[in-house]
């Protein structure tokens, strides 16, 4: 998969700006708070729907406008596509692809595929679970629309339910009205455990050989879905732990509850690593990431490497540039161009930003 | 609004507070009323204020009426037999353009959601209840909306229902007929997959 072409108009600290890229890699290149990442950032709201860095739309909208649109041209296996967003400052979000307009996000997600690697991506192994369940979800639900449907349902299933567990316990309601709740929380965790497993079960071999590459052979690290609940007792868990459900006001298990297990050999890598350690073993799990969805979808995502060139040491720098060499269209943000990129600039589109405007240096 | 003499004001004022309809839109339609001749306002006015003075809630089934019991209620030709439970009164709306439902209806009013305070007393439940006293009533078709709170609400009443000895049943979701199925989007497929039926 391939971008071909972005525009964007009152995007951040663009007015308007189009911009071609080349089919293989990207360099982004200017001075700090220039808007470098911006343009990562459009290309990531264009694939999901959503920014990496805000929660809130408005954010990017540039200062003192009231909309901003994001155009983006892709070659697919399949073909040609295209997608228009606007965010309108009243909150009013038109999705279009291929000009048809999309009700739902989630019908968005899957047209073009990004995986984004970031600094904060450190935080997959040092972070709370929340990161890792996250890193799953993204992940799944770029290759299975149903299991984004999921998801969005048992997440509306948990919050009713402890809404009522906290009413419960204020004596509103009888503890008989949960019933309702839980079989349909069994429903949509069971398969939302299931799916993560199963996927697991695909990336932690990936994640293995690629970081056993990086590492030279010295490191074997082990990926583990380590579920708060087995799927065949999930109801009768509900049932047992009602009182102190009730009493906490939350829901105790489920795969909101869920975390990912990141070993080197035996050794837990989140309390024991060094940083470095932990900076390779998310990178394998990103470089995981991209292979993974290539197995599923037959095409291979996009890469957006937003920053991290100047935190991976020269050998890690060059084993990401090889792995992903012509045949994923990579885009970079750096500062500089001098060390960082060696071999790889000789064929790369070298874009420079300055203060919300573009200056091309090489076609590539 | 400072532009505009006090009364037109507050006539988009007025308008702009309905559902969908913005400042622009409610201005739109103030002035379309103010150059219409004075009969269309008083009939527009008349029309609202008669609505909302003569509609109230049926006592049988609660859905909107002009008389009590509303004239689903009375109509004897239905089948008194079944009962097909609802959240909304547009959704009797959408169900008898089908022309093949003959029995009653019941409107909830609502359906049961933690999240914004709504318990089963705050629907009409009770209501529903005692419509099965008597023992007419054999089947009851749940048709709330296949969302979480509709699901929800629907194993609510199945619970509740089924020890009386009433048949509890729920309409299916999946494929819109007359579709192709290429076009149909993966969740609904999905779905259509796990409610399949053997021919």
């Amino acid at each position: 998969m391939q971008v071909q072409e972005i525009s964007l108009n009152n995007f951040r600290n663009y007015k308007n700006l189009q911009v071609l890229f080349n089919p293989t890699t990207n360099i982004i290149i200017g001075k700090n708070a220039q808007g470098k990442t911006n343009i990562i950032e459009s290309i990531y709201y264009a694939a999901t729907g959503k920014s990496h860095r805000s929660n809130y739309d408005n954010d990017l909208i540039k200062w003192e406008e009231n909309y901003f649109s994001i155009s983006l041209t892709a070659v697919r296996r399949t073909g040609k596509v295209k997608i228009e967003i606007i965010v309108r400052s009243d909150g009013k979000k038109i999705v279009k692809v291929n000009g048809q307009v999309i009700k739902k996000l989630s019908e968005l997600i899957g047209t073009v595929n990004a995986v984004l690697f970031s600094p904060e991506d450190i935080m997959l192994v040092k972070g709370s679970p929340s990161v890792r369940r996250r890193f799953l979800d993204i992940e799944i639900s770029q290759t299975s629309p149903f299991y984004c449907y999921s998801l969005a349902n048992y997440n509306r299933t948990l919050s009713q339910r402890n809404n009522l567990l906290k009413s419960i316990r204020e004596k509103k309601e009888g503890a008989d009205l949960l019933e309702i709740w839980d079989q349909q929380l069994v429903e949509y965790g069971t398969y939302i455990i299931r799916k993560r497993n199963e996927v697991m079960e695909k990336i932690k071999n990936i994640a293995r050989d690629i970081h056993k590459t990086i590492t030279e052979g010295k490191e074997e690290l082990n990926l583990l879905y380590k579920s708060s609940i087995n799927e065949n007792i999930f109801l009768e868990k509900l049932k047992e732990n009602r009182k102190m459900e009730i009493m906490k006001g939350i829901t105790m298990v489920g795969p909101h509850r869920d975390d990912i297990v990141i070993k080197l050999g035996e050794t837990d890598l989140k309390s024991y690593g060094s940083q470095g350690q932990h900076r390779t073993a998310a990178l394998s799990m990103k470089l995981s990431e991209i292979e993974f969805m290539k197995i599923e979808t037959g095409d291979y995502p996009i890469l957006l490497l937003d920053d991290v060139m100047s935190e991976l040491d020269s050998g890690r720098r060059k084993f990401l540039m090889e792995s992903v060499k012509g045949k994923i269209q990579t885009f970079i943000t750096s500062t500089g161009i001098e060390d960082v990129f060696g071999k790889l600039q000789e064929r790369s589109k070298i874009i420079e930003v300055k203060k919300g405007s573009i200056n091309i240096l090489q076609e590539g | 609004m400072l532009y505009y003499a006090e009364p037109v004001a507050r006539l988009i004022g007025e308008l702009s507070k309905l559902p969908g309809i913005g400042p622009k839109t409610a201005q739109r339609l103030a002035f379309y009323i103010l150059n219409n001749d004075s009969g269309e306002a008083l009939e527009l006015a008349r029309s609202i204020v008669d609505a909302k003075e003569k509609i109230r809630y049926c006592s049988v089934c609660s859905n909107l009426t002009d008389i009590d019991p509303c004239h689903t209620c009375r109509d004897e030709s239905r089948n008194k037999a079944v009962i097909c439970v609802v959240e909304e009164p547009r959704d009797i709306v959408a169900i008898e353009r089908t022309k093949d439902y003959k029995g009653l209806y019941h409107v909830l009013q609502g359906a049961i959601s933690p999240m914004e305070g709504i318990g089963p007393e705050q629907i009409r439940i009770k209501e529903l209840l005692s419509r099965l006293h008597d023992n007419l009533v054999k089947e009851i078709i749940v048709a709330t909306n296949p969302n979480i709170e509709g699901e929800a609400t629907a194993m609510y009443l199945a619970r509740l229902i089924k020890p009386l000895g009433v048949k509890v049943t729920r309409i299916a979701h999946g494929l819109p007929v007359g579709g192709d199925l290429e076009y149909a989007d993966e969740v609904t497929l999905s779905k259509a997959f796990e409610g399949r039926r053997e021919l």
